[in-house]
């Protein structure tokens, strides 16, 4: 396989006469936790839509595995190897927590159209499910609406989805937003048990988790790339310093 | 007392009818978010269909045929028209739905003519199922009811128990994230239109030789499955059954009250016998019209999100 799992060359994106991206090289080697950090503003959520498919970009490609994935429509996205989660809760609220990550299963065993459940094939979906349940702490809570969760609970369900699809590449946009420091260190946790033997690029505002989980961080300040490089090397940057974390906000 | 149960029966099965109509309505809307103005006519074009398709494959044929026609011609709008306005928002939906149930009812009059065509029950269908009194119950009014009956437990079983039930569930809850999970929505989404305007033809095709096959039948059923949709809530396959078992009920039942509102209000004393003969001397049974859209707007002001309606609309 390709060493860069995920390659961005030269990407911009400019919305009307807003430029809020130019030119972005982004190289994320396969099996790394890749976070992408920045002030408020300088184009994450933006570079994060690019990747995952929202909308297309302007210029410049973005490759997966060594095939251009720009512009590709969301399930055929997925279907490349990329699995994404959202920044607000996107777990299926009324269906139970199994229901919710057998969708996902089915998908990655091609049983997307079936009205009978024939076959070994569902059995196979069975056991990768009830794996994942486990996996994520859920068996006794599997049964449950997934409206009934607790919030860091749901984060976990949405998390075993975006991995049950078999992607290879993970995008999570800020999984830990709206947690207490308790609930954060258990998902930092489950995140790296989940996503072990795969690429992870993550959007993150909390530092700590940053500088926990990711071995590589890229720095974007105004739609730009200033420097890409492991958690010490990205803490003792002064430029990072000076446009990000000096300003003692975060 | 048996004019009352036979009242009660036709309105059943006429609920029923507007069940199988609504809820092609209400899956399309609580799934895509489509407000189809053009449903109606698919109920009407299932008619016509059927109507010119019982000379060549006879009654039946012509069922199947006026069903399969109408979701085919429910497809290709979807994948033609509709898909190409949904991003610029609902008010083109609706002007599109809207210009599309005028084209259907001019084309239908361009072949089939402005008046009713006869478009009978066969005669080997015309028998009593059973005798309540001594009003012999026709057999295809029981057939119409039975129908959908079946449909309702069909499409209720399809997406309570079936793993593509699952997908199309949790399409409706969450289109994204469905997407997000490598499934492809757009084809679900026409998969459910055919589906819906399907269920409107074959609607159609029985109703339409038990009533009246005609040019106006859209505009005149439209309305009221409209409210239907809105009374049980948008979106909501067991509300629009329940609503539509109490409209047919009540507009049924009205028309076999036998009393004025003078009477009602003088026997209240808000107003004199004198009045009550005179100015309000009008029947209750008039306002089989009106009904449904006063259980609208009570169920409007009640209960907006309407009977089994859920908070999101």
């Amino acid at each position: 396989m390709n060493a860069n799992t995920l390659k961005l060359e030269g990407v911009a994106k400019t919305f009307g006469v807003v430029r809020v991206l130019e030119a972005i090289d982004l190289d994320i080697r396969q099996g790394e936790r890749h976070a992408l950090i920045g002030p408020n503003g300088a184009g994450k959520s933006t570079l994060f839509n690019l990747i995952s498919g929202a909308f297309a970009p302007t210029s410049g490609l973005i490759a997966l595995n060594g095939t251009s994935i720009g512009g590709l429509v969301p399930h055929a996205l997925n279907r490349a190897g990329l699995g994404r989660s959202f920044q607000i809760t996107h777990v299926f609220d009324r269906l139970t927590v199994r229901e919710n990550i057998l969708l996902a299963v089915m998908g990655r065993f091609g049983k997307r159209w079936s009205l009978m459940r024939i076959g070994p094939v569902w059995a196979q979906i069975a056991e990768e499910t009830d794996r994942l349940i486990a996996g994520a702490n859920l068996a006794a809570q599997a049964g449950k609406r997934a409206a009934d969760l607790a919030y860091s609970e749901q984060r976990a369900v949405e998390i075993c989805m975006t991995v049950g699809t078999g992607a290879s590449v993970i995008l999570l946009d800020e999984p830990t937003a709206g947690m207490s420091r308790e609930e954060t260190r258990h998902i930092i946790e489950f995140i790296r048990r989940m996503t072990e033997g795969r690429t992870l690029v993550m959007v993150e505002h909390d530092m700590d988790v940053v500088f926990t989980l990711a071995d590589r961080v890229s720095v974007l300040v105004n739609g730009r790339i200033l420097v890409t490089g492991t958690p010490a090397e990205i803490r003792s940057d002064p430029r990072v310093r000076e446009a990000y974390l000096g300003d003692g906000e975060h | 007392m048996d004019t009352i149960v036979v009242a009660l029966l036709n309105g059943l099965i006429y609920g029923l009818l507007l069940f199988m109509i609504s809820s092609g309505l209400t899956l399309i809307f609580g799934m895509m978010g489509i407000l189809n103005f053009a449903h109606a006519s698919f109920y009407m074009l299932g008619a016509y269909l059927a109507f010119a398709a019982t000379r060549i494959f006879g009654f039946w044929g012509g069922i199947v045929f006026g069903t399969l026609g109408v979701a085919l011609i429910g497809l290709l709008c979807e994948r033609t028209l509709l898909r190409h306005v949904r991003r610029h928002g609902h008010v083109q939906e609706l002007l599109l739905t809207f210009g599309l149930s005028f084209a259907f009812e001019e084309l239908v009059k361009v072949f089939f003519g402005p008046y009713a065509v006869s478009y009978p029950v066969p005669e080997s269908l015309r028998f009593a199922a059973f005798s309540i009194g001594a009003v012999q119950y026709p057999f295809f009014r029981v057939l119409i009811g039975a129908t959908a009956i079946a449909m309702f437990a069909a499409i209720f079983c399809l997406l309570r128990f079936t793993r593509i039930g699952l997908v199309v569930r949790a399409a409706v809850l969450n289109p994204d994230m469905v997407r997000a999970l490598g499934y492809n929505v757009s084809a679900i989404f026409s998969g459910m239109f055919a589906v819906g305007a399907g269920l409107a033809g074959l609607a159609g095709a029985m109703g339409g030789a038990y009533y009246t096959t005609n040019p106006n039948m859209a505009t005149e059923l439209g309305v009221i499955v409209f409210v239907v949709v809105v009374v049980g809530g948008l979106g909501s396959l067991s509300g629009a059954l329940i609503a539509s078992l109490v409209i047919g009920v009540l507009v049924n039942a009205v028309v076999y009250v036998d009393t004025t509102f003078g009477d009602l209000l003088a026997k209240v004393g808000i107003v004199s016998a004198e009045t009550a003969r005179t100015l309000l001397n009008v029947p209750i049974a008039n306002t089989a019209g009106v009904l449904p859209f006063l259980l609208m707007l009570l169920v409007l002001m009640i209960r907006p999100q309407g009977i089994a309606g859920d908070e999101r609309v």
